[in-house]
């Protein structure tokens, strides 16, 4: 019975040297604001490699893709031509002043509000760039095929509505996919050394495997016609 | 999001004395400390956007702060610069008694394996075992049987 007493009580000398150390650190400041900017500014490099990402996505892989892709299929007129260029020009120049504007930003230079609202303010940018790409892609799409019926003489106002339609449905499969595909990956276990969900290798393996699969589809009907 | 980064501020330092104790009994050596101070803050900024109170803004600093603290790579040299923390060095020191009371308790607790030295903190913090099973996502019954082997590992070194 003593021996169990002077168990507990040891275990109860560690909680008070606990409580202790709780009382120590109480009305200790710890943090302080130049670390929690140094905090910040790591959010700003991710924002900054993002961008960089996208600016390479577009303008070195998707719009030659696209430029190519027209040529194969005979295509590749002056609208085609000018509506690429514009994506081209924009996406290069956006990501020109984004990137320009980012680095020059010191965030040791502000007060905490300035860097929260610098910091808002640049993921909020990067935010609009994404859907304003998205958004110049699906009208470019669309006003092309428009341009495809009227210059073929086939326009009709039951193949707008068709095409209408088949629009919609292909936005909400594409919308749908990636809400699926950013549930699916925030499903993942928690990557501790980020704190962020660790996006599961399959996801990458059946998106590019879809894309391959497009690819070919398109490539082997351009080939036998 | 003006609104989220500046809570997040509010948040941390509401909850520094958390994240600085989960530091504290983690680092194996003082200067160490500060390392795993901003590598929390920067898994706690980064998952702060996920954060949709689903458990208290507590329970969620444990689990991030403690999952950084098991799991980061001591070995990794690519850190990020340390800006020191702005904290009174000789609060912690052993030069009086209350100090060598926390330093014993620091000696013991860094003995411990590193999964263990999680638990007994949050057993230290008098969370409930449901709560500790929770953040470190085990059983209740699995805390219950690992807390028990922790204490006795912990009476055997005040033995020797």
């Amino acid at each position: 019975m003593a021996q169990k007493d002077n168990e507990l009580l040891e275990l109860e000398e560690l909680k008070t040297a606990y409580n202790l150390m709780d009382k120590r650190l109480d009305g200790q400041e710890i943090v302080s604001d130049e670390q929690l900017r140094k905090v910040m500014e790591r959010r700003l490099t991710g924002v900054r490699s993002t961008v960089k990402g996208y600016i390479i996505g577009i303008n070195l892989i998707a719009a030659p893709f696209a430029a190519v892709w027209f040529y194969l299929e005979d295509r590749l007129t002056t609208d085609n031509i000018i509506g690429l260029s514009v994506l081209w020009i924009a996406s290069l120049l956006f990501g020109y002043f984004f990137l320009k504007r980012t680095g020059r930003t010191n965030y040791a230079d502000y007060d905490m509000t300035t860097v929260c609202a610098q910091d808002a303010k640049y993921h909020k940018l990067l935010k609009w760039y994404i859907y304003a790409t998205a958004l110049y892609w699906m009208a470019f799409a669309f006003i092309g095929a428009m341009f495809d019926l009227i210059s073929s003489g086939r326009f009709s106002w039951a193949h707008l509505i068709i095409w209408l339609v088949l629009f919609a449905m292909v936005a909400a499969v594409c919308i749908g996919g990636f809400k699926l595909g950013h549930l699916i990956a925030r499903s993942g276990p928690v990557d501790p050394m980020t704190g962020e969900h660790k996006t599961p290798k399959w996801i990458y393996v059946v998106g590019i495997v879809l894309l391959l699969i497009l690819i070919g589809f398109r490539l082997l009907r351009i080939l036998t016609t | 999001m003006d609104k989220q980064e500046l809570e997040f501020t509010k948040m941390v330092r509401e909850y520094r004395k958390t994240i600085y104790t989960v530091c504290y009994f983690f680092s194996d050596n003082p200067t160490e400390v500060d390392d795993l101070f901003q590598e929390v803050l920067i898994s706690l900024w980064k998952s702060f956007a996920k954060f949709r109170g689903d458990c208290s803004p507590k329970t969620w600093i444990w689990q991030v702060s403690l999952n950084t603290c098991c799991n980061i790579d001591r070995s990794n040299k690519k850190r990020v610069p340390t800006i020191p923390l702005v904290i009174d060095k000789d609060v912690l020191s052993d030069s009086d008694e209350v100090g060598q009371q926390i330093k014993m308790l620091y000696n013991r607790i860094n003995k411990l394996e590193l999964f263990d030295r999680a638990i007994i903190l949050l057993w230290l913090e008098s969370m409930s075992y449901d709560d500790i099973a929770a953040i470190v996502g085990i059983s209740t019954s699995a805390v219950t049987s690992r807390l028990f082997r922790i204490k006795e590992q912990l009476k055997s070194m005040s033995n020797n």
